[in-house]
């Protein structure tokens, strides 16, 4: 019974982290329909400012995680302008490709300057338990990471219902031609939610690595991309909330997969991961939370 | 120019591609004027529209409009900047934003704004000439009729006080009685606002009761013009689009 506790336990940590990324995901989704590929390689070089800043120079571990976030979304914001902006944002094709390509080619740079060594990033949280619940032990660290992407998905849902740029894009989101008739600026909009997302993906690449029980090398953000991206998809890619309750589900399915399917080795955990999503996306095409758009024309 | 003109078309040619939709028209907006756009399908209508409003790019001649604060060249200007020189542009199909709420397209229409305190009076005002919206200020747009998303679009466009309307086909798609009702409202609205409107329409018998002029396009050239009364006398317009 403790094992199962704490095994939920991890699926939740982990999860939440799969959330944080999907929300980084979902939030370029709603705006212009695609997935930013290069997300999780962008919030790699996020967390390898915070390791530059923080172990390199000595930097508080929490001011360079946040200039960190500053500087991932100015990055994030020159890289949609200097990429992406260049292309007719309802084409979506060269998009993609062209996130696939800057998904190369950051990774391809983080290899050049910072090689293949793993290297460590002191953990953001207090290390140690919360609370013990027999031998099973919930983390400060699960805490602090669910109570970060909630907070996250809080602060984004308030932005998007309350404030002006929330409106705008969420009528970017609705429909672009129109967008551009009540006079905003859809590539401005695009470029803000690009910001958003690497920031958002930098803070939650650097809580990924900052588990004393996980490193940080080139390699780190691939596996979690690819959950991420399970995790928006599993949540109805346009769904906030969802992307929240995706990356709890996958994070959950594989930690008690591996725990308890002993056939299945660890190796697979991805592959039993996508069986789950193949298989509500059966049952629910638009996922958990996607709503089927209603339109009367 | 002459005096109070708004918009001022000489020559303006616009093209998809190899594909010319409009060829060298020549028309005028005067300040205040309501002034119907008339033609067949294809006859470059919509083209027109989205000529002034920057949504093609391939556009020739000149096009002059002259906002509050000067005139200036609509020629290469983008849709959001037409919007911010006060042109509001109600698209074929209306152009709603089908998931924000009946309240959330009205404000989305006030975007160009920064007067708070007149935007919700504003939103007020279009909630009690359209009640119906009040009604729904909650629901999604997209839920509401035809004729509804109509009375919306038109109060969003308002929204943005606009010196220039743009209506693509109010009419399209809606029942008699609903359009009846349609230009019944457009037209209370014009003597209430002052706004000038270029508004395109296969239907002229109704586009021409509620305006001062009209320009009947036919394959792309200005081919009739005249004030309201003269057109509808016309024999050719009678045959072409009034079917009688």
């Amino acid at each position: 019974m403790d094992l199962f506790i704490a095994r939920i336990f991890d699926g939740i940590a982990t999860g939440a982290l799969y959330a944080s990324v999907a929300l980084s995901l979902v939030l370029i989704y709603k705006a212009t329909a695609l997935i930013n590929f290069a997300q999780g390689e962008m919030a790699l070089c996020g967390a390898f400012t915070v390791y530059v800043l923080a172990v390199g120079h000595g930097v508080n571990l929490y001011v360079a995680l946040l200039v960190a976030m500053a500087l991932s979304a100015a990055g994030g914001a020159v890289l949609h302008r200097v990429l992406i902006q260049r292309f007719d944002p309802r084409d979506h094709l060269p998009i993609v490709l062209v996130t696939l390509g800057l998904l190369l080619a950051l990774n391809a740079l983080a290899a050049i300057v910072f090689g293949f060594e793993p290297r460590r990033i002191p953990s953001v949280f207090p290390r140690g338990n919360a609370v013990a619940f027999g031998s099973a032990s919930l983390r400060w660290y699960t805490l602090g990471v669910l109570a970060v992407s909630v907070l996250t998905l809080v602060g984004l849902t308030l932005l998007l219902r309350r404030t002006r740029i929330g409106l705008s894009f969420r009528a970017v989101a609705n429909t672009i031609d129109s967008a551009q008739l009540v006079g905003i600026r859809v590539n401005r909009v695009i470029g803000v939610s690009w910001a958003l997302a690497a920031a958002i993906g930098t803070l939650a690449a650097t809580l990924y690595v900052s588990d004393p029980l996980r490193q940080l090398d080139t390699g780190v953000m691939e596996r979690v991309l690819i959950f991420a991206a399970a995790a928006a998809v599993l949540g109805g890619l346009d769904s906030l909330w969802g992307s929240l309750a995706g990356g709890l589900t996958l994070g959950l399915t594989e930690s008690l997969v591996i725990g308890y399917v002993h056939w299945v080795p660890p190796e697979l955990g991805m592959v039993v991961a996508l069986l789950v999503l193949v298989l509500v996306l059966v049952w629910r095409p638009n996922g958990l939370f996607g709503a089927a758009s209603a339109a009367r024309v | 120019m002459t005096a109070g003109t708004v918009l001022a078309a000489e020559n303006l040619s616009a093209s998809y591609g190899p594909l010319q939709a409009l060829r060298e028209a020549s028309f005028r907006l005067g300040e205040g004027e309501v002034v119907a756009l008339l033609g067949a399908n294809g006859a470059g209508k919509t083209t027109t529209l989205r000529a002034i409003t920057g949504s093609i790019v391939q556009v020739t001649g000149s096009l002059e409009y002259t906002s509050e604060a000067g005139a200036l060249s609509l020629i290469g200007t983008a849709p959001a900047d037409a919007a911010r020189h006060g042109i509001a542009h109600v698209p074929q199909g209306r152009g709603t934003f089908t998931d924000l709420s009946v309240e959330d397209n009205l404000r989305v229409g006030a975007m160009t704004r920064r007067d708070r305190g007149e935007i919700e009076a504003d939103l007020d005002h279009w909630f009690a000439t359209f009640p119906r919206l009040k009604e729904r200020r909650r629901k999604p747009a997209g839920n509401l009729s035809g004729g509804e998303q109509q009375m919306l679009a038109v109060a969003r466009a308002m929204m943005m006080r606009p010196r220039l309307l743009l209506l693509d086909e109010p009419s399209l798609g809606l029942a008699p009685l609903v359009v009846a009702d349609l230009f019944a409202t457009l037209g209370r609205l014009r003597a209430e606002l002052g706004v000038t409107v270029l508004l395109v329409e296969q239907n002229a018998n109704i586009a021409l009761e509620l305006a001062d002029r009209g320009y009947v396009l036919e394959a792309g050239r200005i081919v009739l013009e005249g004030t309201a009364a003269d057109l509808m006398a016309k024999d050719e317009i009678q045959k072409a689009y009034l079917g009688q």
